[in-house]
């Protein structure tokens, strides 16, 4: 049938994902060998397309140093998923990892090696530096950092590597002449390059992975936002003279499976309070509002009263609130989203503002609604970020992914393929 | 060179390409019982460098690889320094020291190899080269303090950043500012051996051991040597252990098992008898940790 999609499923775990609970009751030690054990079992018996791990250039830094109240800490991607390749033979990795502190030579050797180690699984999501501050900790570069436009300084590091990888492609074109044509090419390998995926959001950035990535890392996946942005990639692929289906679209996305709707809900409300503290509701909201609250109920509803004239939100990426900005805005936007939730408290209303899409239900209702995203074009896949680890997805791989095959949109077993071939598979 | 406690035993390791030991683990059909390594203490996997060679493949992910598949032994990759990043070098470690509980360590490559000029502001390569990026990698080690993971939920509190240590490294090569992003290692500190390559030759006192053929000047010497004239009794007593090269004519795990099985150590050794981290092999490395240099300096 052509016209059934394919569902495509891949999964994040090494800590500091958003939705992440870490009390000490509900969640195992995060960060050690037995968690990416654990999580990398998970994900193989759920056949996902691959193992997905972020990463953290540098620990950010607040006003007072070091965030405390939320997960921090993250291992070497490449050290992590070579581990888990040995285990895991079956599995396909991406691993996240920076253009702006990594060079070319060092970063096409790794990946060459990881390649081999992943059996042609493997693959690099490209970011251009979360952390603009992340270059203290490194060697300083033949770029001075001041001159570094960290657009194409990223696109000439991603051709150099793609180039001694692949044997192909155009070489570095951009003018930091330090980054020149590869010396030598590395030995081919069953992938070549690596499967590229990029995570981004600005025209500047889609611009960039249209013009050479296999695919794009997004938090759009609701059904207004995701469809739009789809669009938006397909049209630049053409202007790059591609093909839009050799080419797919991955959204992070968090996930609740419960037995039935009403599980689902009861299980969603009763962690919500370990996904914001009742301290950290309170900082939100008073950097949100701008002002002191003397009386603040997480469970009540949002504070009537306006923000501080002229208070402008400055929270930055914490917990994927996309609130920067005048206090007015981001307070009309949390009374829209309470609004649309039936009035939901303050607290939750937090977490929903969070800028990752959030399906719960039963196993049925979820099945469903991945599939009508995929079917209405809002994404082609999606990259589940987990609450806690290493047992959040036990439910949806041994409830939800039996129901998406017996619909004929979700593979049955792994086939020995690259992963490029495997993300690219139609039903 | 230091007297040499006469009960302490000598260790045993192998030396072993990056692309042979792919080889070697890559059938293995379930992790190597410690039991089938009795006799060795540790691997070294050599970094195989594709700028003159048919092969290409990176030590540290190879080690990290069979780290997986092989129980209680040490893995030592070797690092090319002169072409990499401390920060970067420092949480690789790390983390392979946090997967495989202790067994991580790394061998300075001795010659430099290749093009220098790969995108480094700095490329000038002498001794004070390696000694910085020594003391760099000694400065993040465990920059997370104990009790820094304080998961403290009463508190909101995840992380006590009053135990992050910044390396705030200024020096003529790198300037580092630390912390790692990475959690405390297993081990105490960073167990970093050398070679006798001039380039070497200011770390070799603080270096876990000294891999050499012949006895160095200074430092814990481990004597290299290939099979053959460890079978027929080279090894040297002055030495604190061995370090074989596997033949290449192994190419499977049962042959190596074998070899391995093949091997009389002087003074060994069965598998209760091994440390649970690698660095209580050699003794402890002299490299300053940040709390050290603190207490010099603060
Ligand atoms: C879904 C998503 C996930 C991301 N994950 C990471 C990450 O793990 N580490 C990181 O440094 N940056 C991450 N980024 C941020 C990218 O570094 C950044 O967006 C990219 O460099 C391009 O920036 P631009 O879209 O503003 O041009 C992520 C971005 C998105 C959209």
């Amino acid at each position: 049938m052509a016209d059934r999609r394919r569902v495509r499923i891949a999964a994040q775990y090494n800590a500091e994902d958003p939705f992440e609970i870490w009390h000490p009751d509900l969640a195992d030690e995060l960060n050690t060998e037995d968690s990416f054990r654990k999580v990398a079992a998970v994900y193989r018996e759920g056949l996902f397309d691959f193992y997905f791990q972020a990463e953290t250039a540098a620990l950010p830094m607040g006003e007072k140093g070091v965030p405390e109240f939320r997960v921090m800490g993250r291992l070497d991607n490449l050290v992590t998923q070579s581990y888990l390749a040995s285990l895991y033979p079956d599995l396909g990795f991406v691993a996240t990892i920076n253009t702006g502190n990594n060079l070319p030579y060092d970063l096409a050797r790794r990946l060459h090696t990881f390649d081999i180690l992943t059996n042609g699984r493997s693959g690099w999501n490209v970011v251009l530096g979360g952390n603009p501050h992340a270059h203290v900790n490194h060697r300083p570069k033949a770029v001075r950092e001041k001159d570094v436009d960290r657009y194409v300084l990223g696109l000439d590091i991603v051709h150099y590597v793609l180039q001694a990888l692949g044997g192909e492609g155009v070489g570095p074109q951009h003018g930091f002449a330090h980054y020149d044509q590869p010396e030598r090419l590395l030995p081919p390998n069953r992938q070549g390059a690596p499967f590229t995926i990029q995570a981004g959001d600005s025209g500047h950035s889609r611009d960039l992975a249209t013009s050479y990535a296999d695919g794009m890392y997004t938090h759009y996946s609701d059904e207004v936002n995701g469809p739009a942005f789809y669009k938006d990639i397909h049209d630049r692929l053409k202007h790059h003279g591609r093909q839009p289906d050799t080419f797919k679209i991955y959204s992070r996305l968090a996930i609740l499976v419960g037995n039935s709707a009403e599980d689902a809900l009861e299980r969603h409300k009763s962690l919500l309070r370990y996904q914001l503290h009742d301290r950290q509701v309170r900082s939100y909201a008073e950097q949100i509002w701008g002002k002191r609250f003397a009386e603040l109920d997480p469970e009540g509803p949002l504070p009537e009263e306006s923000p501080t004239e002229g208070h402008v939100v400055k929270l930055g990426l914490s917990y994927g609130l996309y609130l920067d900005g005048p206090a007015d805005k981001a307070v009309a936007r949390l009374r829209r989203i309470s609004a649309e939730r039936g009035g939901a408290p303050l607290r939750e209303t937090l977490i929903f503002a969070a800028g990752t899409h959030y399906i719960m239900g039963s196993p049925v209702e979820v099945a469903t609604e991945l599939r009508r995203l995929v079917d209405l074009r809002a994404t082609d896949g999606f990259v589940i970020a987990p609450h806690s680890a290493p047992h959040w997805l036990e439910p949806f791989v041994r409830l939800v992914v039996p129901v998406l095959q017996d619909w004929g949109v979700y593979a049955k077993a792994y086939h020995d393929e690259t992963l490029r071939e495997r993300v690219l598979r139609e039903c | 060179m230091a007297a040499l406690n006469p009960n302490m035993r000598r260790t045993l390791g192998l030396s072993v390409s990056a692309g042979q030991a792919l080889r070697l683990f890559a059938d293995l059909p379930a992790p190597l019982q410690a039991t089938d390594l009795d006799t060795i203490d540790y691997l070294v996997i050599r970094d195989v460098i594709g700028d003159q060679a048919e092969e290409d493949y990176y030590a540290v992910l190879v080690a990290s690889s069979a780290a997986a598949r092989l129980e209680r032994i040490g893995l030592v990759s070797e690092v090319d320094l002169y072409r990499s990043d401390p920060y970067l070098i420092a949480r690789a470690l790390t983390s392979l020291d946090i997967l495989s509980g202790g067994r991580a360590g790394l061998l300075a490559l001795g010659e430099p190899q290749g093009k220098q000029d790969v995108g480094y502001a700095n490329t000038t390569l002498d001794a004070s080269f390696v000694a910085e990026f020594f003391e760099v990698i000694g400065k993040l080690w465990n920059s997370w303090e104990k009790g820094a993971l304080a998961r403290r939920w009463e508190e909101n509190l995840y992380l006590e950043r009053s135990l992050l240590r910044e390396a705030n490294h200024k020096g003529a090569h790198f300037a580092v500012r630390g912390s790692l992003p990475t959690p405390r290692a297993v081990q105490d500190r960073p167990v970093l051996l050398v070679t006798d390559h001039p380039l070497h030759a200011s770390v070799r006192t603080q270096a876990a051991a000294v891999v050499s053929e012949r006895p160095p000047q200074q430092g814990r010497w481990i004597q290299r040597l290939n099979a053959a004239s460890f079978a027929t009794g080279a090894a040297d007593t002055g030495a604190i252990g061995q370090l074989i090269d596997v033949p290449v004519t192994i190419t499977d795990w049962r042959a190596f098992v074998l070899f391995v099985k093949g091997l009389t150590p002087g003074a060994l050794t069965d598998a209760s008898s091994k440390p649970q981290q690698l660095g209580e092999l050699f003794g402890p490395t002299r490299v300053e940790t940040h709390r050290e240099q603190e207490a010099h300096h603060g």
